[in-house]
């Protein structure tokens, strides 16, 4: 995917756009995927520390905003996306300065509101050690009539990573697409960022959504979260790529891949890079 | 400055201001340009990419536009029915309590529409203050397209409100009592007096309720959430294309402001013919 990167494009000369005022009065802007909010809140907040006097203002948006206010002439130096679809399809405009890197994976979870007037009264939505039969019985609940589920829109990367997620159901004879498909007709919102999933299921006014495993340590305490088997759940892959060739851009990506920036983002619960770049799983 | 109010109110006469510069040329210009400008963009989008326009009519538009025309619709018959009578008590009543209500009236106004959202799923919501009663009668209402017109209601309410209860304002208390002498019953007298003197602010105070209403996007994705045909509105519909293509989502923004164009010049036409009737 990340095709032409590596080649000529990425070692242009730097001398033409390397001038001083843009390093030295250093705002940096960073754009960075709804689900990363307090994961990337923490990493600022660690890099204005080691290079003080630089300044970094962040806007976190669903990755496709993000993507189409860089397409319209938004100016940020980092991009930091939740699907490979917005990062290829910056790259192809030519608006990258830095190959684009896998800096963490995700996971998909189920969030479920269990307290009262949710459908979901189980308390035992929390494990990854039940059998497959066992897991499509908590998973029953979903595909009765009256349950509401809210997703991602189907173009939004977390709605992209949740349709992967349903086929993979389908596709698994424990689960089957009767499961799904009752599930689908439970459908009620599709939402534009992760965070408004979120928002609907602590509301209590949806029974469940299916969010990033990051996600689940923002749920209020009405709200279960339901792991799934590694041979079901997708893997969502995060790249991130420098825009500008202001210093801070390079640095501030450089901070994201070092150790002290992977072990925030393992606090956060963000999985490892997959060390494949552009993968599409 | 040698700007003096008085110099102003006099010039004004005579339409022309005192300061010798053409002020209100000036600023027309500037008030046309800043209000047609992004809107003619938008339009010049279109044209150069017609194909888009063609493109984007797919059969979830057009339950998106078919959605939109009967929620505001319901919308407007429900703000009509119940403000109407709410503006003339409003502009008639003298008691404090009245003046109290008169002040919450533009509450909508000023809050944020996403805000609106978040306080109409507090109210209403499954878990919200009237949740269990209206759960005991079988109800929910988040997600559902009720929530849609509930969500227009509470914003465009006010905007047809004010505009009634300023227009029975202007009506003269005087012609009301000399009818009632007459013998008209009051009744015949809102209908056959104060409701055609009040018309035009009526008629306008529809128009950019249903405007607003055609145009609401915040208190909807919030309370009444996003799926097609069911609670996915023309803003909504434009939201969602935006995630994919901002092209789309353009060709049907100008479906949308055609569609507010279409609204707006129905009610002028009926303005213009109850003026005649009246006349």
């Amino acid at each position: 995917m990340a095709a032409g990167c590596g080649s000529g494009e990425a070692q242009r000369p730097e001398s033409n756009s390397r001038n001083p005022a843009s390093t030295e009065e250093s705002v940096l802007t960073v754009f960075a995927a709804a689900s990363l909010t307090d994961a990337f809140d923490a990493i600022a907040r660690e890099y204005r520390l080691q290079h003080p006097g630089s300044e970094v203002v962040l806007n976190f948006d669903g990755s496709q905003r993000l993507r189409t206010q860089l397409e319209y002439g938004a100016r940020a130096d980092v991009f930091a996306a939740a699907d490979w679809d917005q990062m290829d399809a910056v790259e192809t405009l030519g608006l990258t300065a830095s190959c684009p890197v896998n800096f963490a994976s995700n996971r998909l979870v189920i969030m479920g509101y269990i307290g009262s007037g949710g459908y979901l009264d189980t308390e035992t939505f929390e494990s990854q050690k039940l059998s497959l039969p066992e897991f499509r019985g908590i998973l029953e609940p979903l595909a009765r009539p009256g349950t509401k589920i809210v997703l991602g829109q189907e173009k939004v990367p977390i709605g992209r990573y949740t349709e992967q997620l349903l086929e993979n159901f389908e596709a698994d004879a424990a689960f089957g697409q009767q499961l799904v498909d009752g599930m689908r007709e439970n459908v009620v919102s599709r939402e534009g960022s992760v965070r408004a999933i979120v928002q609907k299921v602590n509301l209590g006014e949806a029974d469940a959504g299916v969010v990033y495993s990051s996600d689940a340590r923002e749920v209020s305490a009405r709200v279960s979260v339901l792991y799934l088997p590694d041979s079901i759940n997708v893997t969502a892959h995060y790249p991130i790529a420098a825009l500008t060739r202001a210093q801070g851009a390079s640095s501030f990506v450089d901070f994201v891949l070092s150790e002290q920036g992977q072990q925030i983002l393992r606090n956060y619960s963000f999985g490892p890079p997959s060390s494949v770049a552009g993968t599409n799983p | 400055m040698g700007f003096s109010l008085k110099g102003v109110v006099k010039g004004n006469r005579s339409l022309g201001f005192p300061t010798g510069l053409p002020l209100g040329a000036i600023t027309t210009a500037l008030y046309v340009v800043f209000i047609c400008l992004p809107v003619l963009a938008l339009l010049v989008k279109v044209v150069a990419r017609s194909d888009a326009l063609a493109s984007v009519l797919n059969e979830s538009v057009l339950q998106a536009i078919r959605l939109s025309l009967f929620t505001s619709a319901i919308s407007m018959l429900v703000v009509v029915l119940v403000g109407t009578p709410f503006a003339l008590s409003l502009a008639r009543s003298q008691s404090r309590v009245m003046r109290v209500v008169d002040q919450i009236v533009e509450l909508p106004i000023i809050l944020p529409p996403v805000v609106a959202g978040v306080a109409m799923l507090l109210a209403f919501g499954r878990q919200g203050i009237l949740g269990p009663p209206l759960a005991q009668l079988g109800i929910s209402l988040p997600f559902t397209t009720a929530a849609v017109v509930f969500s227009q209601i509470f914003v465009a309410a006010p905007f047809y409100v004010r505009s009634a209860k300023l227009g029975f304002q202007a009506v003269p208390r005087e012609y009301e009592a000399i009818s009632q002498t007459l013998g008209l019953s009051p009744w015949r007298t809102f209908l056959k007096l104060t409701l055609p003197l009040a018309a035009p602010s009526l008629l306008t105070g529809v128009a950019l309720a249903w405007a607003r209403a055609l145009s609401e996007f915040g208190a909807t994705i919030m309370f009444a959430g996003n799926l097609t045909g069911k609670t996915q509105t023309m803003p909504l519909a434009i939201m969602t294309a935006m995630e994919t293509s901002l092209e789309s989502a353009i060709a049907l923004s100008v479906i949308l402001l055609a569609l507010a164009l279409l609204v707006l010049a129905a009610l002028g036409l009926i303005s213009r013919n109850r003026w005649r009737e009246s006349a």
